[in-house]
């Protein structure tokens, strides 16, 4: 079988973190000139101060992938795209005990998701972040 | 002079793109897969070893399961589920704080990068020149045992068609006191690319086991970033940690809006 190596420092290495291609070790890919777009930023404004019952997971968004099998998607967050301040990854918790904002993927959707905590009486406080996201081709789900 | 292999990705002229809009450059690493374990776990209240690496060394990891923070969802996979951990030698399953109901079913992505091992790339050319650059050559490598000629995106270890993470920078080190931001305590990475970089954050346990950081905006740690920097904060002093850059930009296309 040919093999293709190209490495950081000496191509005899046997350490996989000396590669910065090989044909063992693939690297996770987008697939580009998608729509919707596979690669992209959401904006999120919740301004209707919802109100979710405990236990609720509800769907805030959703696209469609091209795959036929679950996805793997990350997701991260930060205020503004002009003030990258209070970012991280998803899951988005700036509400504390009442929920958070998390992404997801089935065989057949992306999905931007809301989940409940609170006994369900307390409205969600208005809030402005963007997502950045990236929905890869490598399954999200793989049997043992 | 030090001979260099760079592929731009489709689209941009590769004697002009900038370092975020190569495919590869031999300059730093693509974002590599070392192994994709399965996880089944049929138990998920009792902790377990789930799989030997046997890197020598913690590596980078993604984990993708359909446990949220307290639901089993079906047929579904969502990153990060605070669950998984690795050290040199291990990735290992800590059951969650609130009983799971079901089994926990996804994968766990073991990359190749070392998160103990200091490194930055060099920025050779941000920004670049927009692509407008029409050419029906394409640069495809296919994984062992798959054929060029597939039609699966995921059949391919690199391919123009699709993009994936370039590493800029991997930071090991510990939360001092004054070295953040609003909380006071933090740890900083500078960077020189002049642009947000995406980050992520994986923090060293007393056990010798790194887990992805938690900084979901609703407790005392956050990060924040600018285009020389990317800050760490929290309140207290002390934890190990690594911070990962890319060099993919934050700043993307807006792709939709999402309104509650």
């Amino acid at each position: 079988m040919s093999e293709l190596k190209l490495s950081l420092t000496d191509i005899r290495s046997t350490k996989p973190s000396d590669y910065i291609l090989n044909r063992k070790y693939p690297n996770p890919k987008v697939a580009l000139g998608r729509t919707p777009a596979h690669i992209g930023i959401l904006k999120i404004d919740v301004i209707s101060q919802p109100v979710y019952s405990s236990g609720d997971i509800i769907t805030w968004y959703s696209f469609p992938h091209i795959y036929d099998y679950i996805p793997t998607v990350i997701g991260l967050f930060f205020g503004s795209q002009d003030d990258f301040t209070n970012g991280g990854i998803l899951p988005y918790g700036s509400w504390g005990a009442l929920g958070e904002v998390f992404m997801d993927a089935d065989d057949r959707n992306v999905y931007v998701k809301f989940q409940s905590f609170d006994v369900g009486a307390t409205p969600l406080g208005e809030r402005h972040f963007f997502i950045r996201y990236y929905v890869f081709a490598e399954e999200g789900r793989l049997d043992p | 002079m030090a001979r260099v292999i760079k592929v731009a990705r489709k689209g941009f002229d590769v004697k002009t793109a900038g370092d975020e809009n190569l495919l590869y450059s031999s300059l730093w690493p693509v974002l590599s897969i070392f192994k994709e374990v399965p996880i089944k776990i049929t138990n998920p209240n009792e902790d377990a070893i789930i799989f030997e690496h046997g890197l020598g060394y913690p590596p980078m990891f993604w984990d993708f399961t359909n446990f949220t923070n307290t639901f089993n969802l079906p047929g579904s996979s969502q990153f990060f589920s605070e669950l998984f951990s690795v050290n040199e030698k291990y990735l290992k399953y800590t059951k969650p704080q609130t009983a799971a109901t079901a089994p926990i079913e996804g994968v766990v992505q073991l990359f190749t990068l070392d998160l103990s091992r200091q490194f930055t790339a060099p920025v050779i050319n941000v920004g670049g020149v927009s692509g407008n650059i029409r050419s029906s050559r394409s640069f495809k490598l296919a994984k062992e045992g798959k054929s060029i000629n597939s039609t699966r995106l995921k059949d391919f270890v690199i391919t123009t068609d699709a993009r994936s993470p370039l590493i800029h920078s991997v930071n090991p080190g510990t939360v001092q006191a004054n070295g953040g931001d609003i909380y006071g305590n933090g740890f900083t990475v500078e960077h020189t690319l002049g642009y947000v970089p995406l980050c992520f954050g994986y923090s060293k346990g007393s056990n010798g086991y790194y887990s992805i950081l938690a900084s979901g905006g609703g407790g005392t740690t956050r990060f924040a970033a600018t285009p020389n920097k990317v800050i760490f904060s929290e309140s207290t002093t002390g934890r190990e940690l690594t911070l990962v850059l890319m060099k993919d930009p934050f700043e993307a296309e807006q792709t939709g809006v999402v309104t509650v």
